[in-house]
């Protein structure tokens, strides 16, 4: 059932394709499309100007941290600023520790 | 250069764009080596940007005539399509910034068409009194008859089918209608109606699928209305 109808749509799509659509635009299309857009006033959306400023602000951005970088690394050229730093499992080390301590506090 | 493609090469530009854009390929060599007349779609598409409408104005020269053919495939009446041809203009030049000359500005400009096309269909969609547009007698005693007489269209039949097409998929959903406009009516393969519409292939095809499948059971509707044998 389904099929016969689907052929019958097929033939219409078929015959309907067979007209073609004009493309000539109207007489002065052009001249009124110009004459609205200087009407309106239409400003081309800053879509670049944007994507300029963002790649702008990216590369200052990545200027700014090598500075930072370079700075850090003049005063302490040896990184032992970021020896003295505690790892991970001091930290979690510590904070057992401390509970434990607690715990012996409560319940000695 | 020869005249032809002189005269052909002033008709697509306004008179002035030469000038704004770059007056020293306009002119060429003394010799007429070397002259090429016609600005590239990139930089007709620079200047415009910068403001240069006469640079626009050559553009539209250029591409009007299809962007005029889709509207006129989604806009209904003649002063329907002029409207959405307009719109469609206005929206290619407001997204000028958005286009890389990466791909062809043709390719583009359909893209912002069709967006703008299913933009157009939604809105009307939404604000439309929701009314079944029944054929006419003629128009159903034509169906009738040569959808069971499995004949060729001649040039009435071909009229008569665009115009139930038109009443068919002006009651379907837009995605729909714009999906089997572009692949049946235009005949654009899956991957370019992808690209087109900014779905997936997959997409197109799911919502072709569905699409044909409501167009069927609209068909049938209208068919089943006037019983008869062998339909």
């Amino acid at each position: 059932m389904s099929r016969k109808w689907e052929s019958h749509r097929q033939a219409l799509m078929r015959a309907a394709r067979k007209r073609g659509v004009s493309e000539q635009p109207p007489d002065g299309f052009e001249h009124r499309v110009l004459t609205r857009l200087r009407q309106l006033d239409v400003p081309v959306a800053p879509v670049w100007t944007w994507w300029d400023g963002l790649m702008r602000g990216a590369w200052v951005s990545l200027g700014l941290s090598l500075v930072v970088a370079g700075v850090v690394w003049i005063g302490d050229p040896n990184g032992t600023m970021l020896l003295h730093e505690p790892d991970l499992e001091s930290v979690l080390l510590a904070g057992l520790e401390e509970a434990e301590l607690y715990a012996s506090e409560w319940h000695p | 250069m020869g005249p032809t493609a002189q005269s052909h090469s002033a008709r697509l530009l306004p008179t002035g764009a030469h000038a704004s854009i770059d007056l020293a390929r306009a002119v060429g060599t003394a010799d007429g080596k070397g002259a090429n007349l016609e600005p590239t779609d990139g930089e007709l598409v620079q200047a415009a940007r910068n403001g240069d409408l006469t640079a626009f104005e050559a553009l539209m020269h250029r591409h009007g005539g299809r962007v005029f053919a889709m509207a006129r495939r989604y806009g209904g009446s003649e002063s329907d399509a002029e409207d959405l041809a307009q719109e469609i203009w206005i929206k290619a030049y407001q997204k000028l910034s958005g286009y890389r000359a990466a791909a062809p500005f043709e390719h583009w400009l359909m893209r912002v068409a069709v967006r703008t096309c299913y933009d157009q269909l939604r809105a009307r969609r939404r604000n439309r009194e929701l009314n079944f547009t029944d054929l006419s007698p003629e128009e159903q005693d034509w169906l009738r008859t040569w959808v069971t007489s499995n004949a060729e269209p001649g040039f009435r039949d071909v009229g008569m089918a665009a115009e139930v097409v038109h009443r068919l998929l002006d009651q379907m959903k837009p995605a729909d209608r714009l999906v089997l406009s572009l692949l049946e009516l235009e005949d654009r393969p899956v991957k370019e109606v992808a690209a087109l519409t900014g779905w997936s292939v997959a997409t197109v095809k799911v919502r072709a699928f569905r699409a044909r499948g409501r167009m069927r059971r609209l068909l049938a509707r209208w068919l089943e209305r006037f019983p008869r044998e062998g339909l």
